[in-house]
């Protein structure tokens, strides 16, 4: 099917129709990756629609492209990357949109490993650099090299990242993390 | 000795033999740092159970939402017939980035692959460099016709007298009626306007300006105003046409630089000063240089991607049109 579709689309413009059959497509793996970097479903949602309307503003431009996945998830990763550079320069925001996350998170399981709870919090205070890598690597399962693809830095530097995202979450959670293996061994 | 960041993160990875002698040696030294590495495994593993915590979002939602989107863009965008930025087809993969900041209150364009062309809503024509930025703002043709310009572009601005053209650049303005001119504005703190048709007012917001008319030229840097004359190659990058009438190769080495981010290294610098007499329609900036390379008798050696050094050859009177 996406192979199909795609050739369709090659060589012509974009209409709406040929937009929404890539929504449908690709809409779930594009949420995904920026619900995974950015944490927050509403601002995701605001910036998946984004990347489609992006698509339809730059729809002569972009007849050439052959792998629209490929396409839309390095899109999606770019465009969260800038949201949580943004999202630094505007404290409050930020913090108010972690408050109304933890008191939805909160009802949701209430009995929820506590050091879950406060390790979400830890990765989205991370330096960018790290937090984009360490998010990439656990939150969807890439490998070191694909996350140095997909970002076009070296795996050398994936490494350095995601250890530094270690030390210092492991920094900050020292208490939690504690307990958490006191519960492992028993 | 402790493991590095580096090492605990590709411990964690995906260790090769190596690396679990190394992990087993170290763990083997002290409870410590038994201790250390099952908190990083613990970190780990956690992090890796927060991802499928997401409510699915309303699909049908979403998209009609998009569809609102679409309805209201009023402006369009339409690529270049340049061939060049066929072939960089593949770099739009990894610029992707660039564009990707599309402002809801205006409109924001960047040509992040090649030159790309811009219809405005009352028919004027932008056409921006490749790196360049365009915002519209949203009161376009409003009010008047407010244009913000990074980089590089060539105007062509419909005549409408009621509502003056302003290019605002982060340190000049180029105010026009209707006319065609190129705005240069890469550097900081300084600017270049070149006129093709009309007139046009050039200056300093705070400061003083210059009325400039067709086939001028105009430098403002910092506040000395430089006149000169219109570089008949300044918009290669745009028409794909360069033309030369005796002119030094130094002039085409640093024509293809700006216009294509080709470096050419010329290997005898005596070659430098050789006059060049071409006209170029139609080929892509690789075939110029073998053109120019192949009057001069130089060999062409790729370098790296987008540098060539052109080695030996002389100085015999280059003309030709290709």
């Amino acid at each position: 099917m996406t192979k199909r579709y795609e050739k369709l689309i090659i060589n012509r413009l974009i209409d709406e129709k040929s937009l929404k059959v890539i929504f449908d497509t690709h809409f779930d793996s594009v949420y995904k990756r920026v619900v995974a970097m950015i944490n927050n479903p509403l601002e995701a949602e605001e910036i998946t629609q984004d990347i489609f309307v992006a698509i339809w503003n730059r729809r002569e431009k972009l007849k050439e492209i052959e792998n629209w996945e490929a396409y839309l998830i390095k899109a999606a990763t770019f465009k969260s990357i800038d949201h949580i550079r943004k999202r630094k320069h505007s404290p409050k925001l930020s913090s108010e949109a972690a408050f109304i996350d933890m008191a939805a998170d909160e009802t949701d399981h209430v009995e929820e490993d506590a050091l879950l709870e406060k390790l979400k919090d830890q990765i989205d205070l991370l330096p960018e650099r790290c937090q984009i890598a360490f998010k990439l690597s656990r939150y969807e399962q890439l490998s070191y090299a694909d996350i140095a693809k997909t970002l076009d830095i070296s795996p050398k530097t994936v490494e350095n990242q995601i250890g530094k995202a270690l030390k210092i979450l492991r920094k900050n959670l020292l208490p939690q993390l504690f307990f958490g293996l006191l519960q492992f061994f028993h | 000795m402790e493991p590095t960041d580096e090492q605990l993160a590709r411990w964690l990875e995906q260790p090769d033999p190596a690396d679990l002698q190394e992990l087993k040696a170290w763990l083997d030294k002290s409870p410590e740092n038994r201790q250390k590495w099952e908190s990083y495994q613990l970190l780990w593993k956690s992090a890796s159970r927060l991802a499928s915590k997401t409510p699915s979002p309303d699909r049908e939602r979403i998209w009609s939402e998009i569809e609102t989107k679409i309805g209201e863009k009023k402006t369009y965008t339409i690529p270049g017939f340049f061939r060049y930025a066929a072939a960089a087809a593949v770099i739009l993969m990894i610029s992707v980035s660039v564009w990707f900041s599309i402002s809801s209150k205006q409109e924001h364009f960047i040509a992040g692959n090649g030159p790309m062309e811009i219809w405005l809503v009352d028919s004027s024509r932008v056409v921006l460099k490749e790196g360049a930025e365009l915002k519209v703002s949203k009161d376009y043709l409003v009010e008047e016709r407010t244009v913000f310009l990074e980089g590089d572009a060539f105007f062509e601005v419909k005549r409408n007298e009621q509502k003056p053209f302003l290019v605002q650049t982060e340190s000049h303005f180029v105010n026009v009626l209707g006319t065609s001119f190129l705005v240069q504005s890469a550097k900081r703190n300084e600017a270049t306007v070149s006129v093709f048709s009309g007139k046009v007012e050039f200056g300093i917001p705070s400061g003083q300006s210059s009325i400039l008319t067709k086939d001028m030229s105009l430098t403002i840097s910092g506040d000395q105003f430089i006149e000169k004359k219109k570089s008949a190659n300044a918009l290669a990058w745009w028409t794909g046409e360069l033309k030369y009438d005796n002119a030094p190769l130094s002039q085409f080495v640093a024509d293809m630089q700006y216009n294509f981010g080709i470096e050419v290294k010329v290997s005898a610098t005596s070659l430098l000063g050789c006059g060049l007499t071409a006209k170029f329609e139609g080929l892509t900036a690789d075939e110029m240089v073998q053109a120019v390379a192949m009057t001069f008798g130089s060999e062409l050696q790729q370098s790296s991607k987008s540098s060539v050094v052109m080695q030996g050859g002389n100085c015999e009177q280059g003309g030709a049109s290709w």
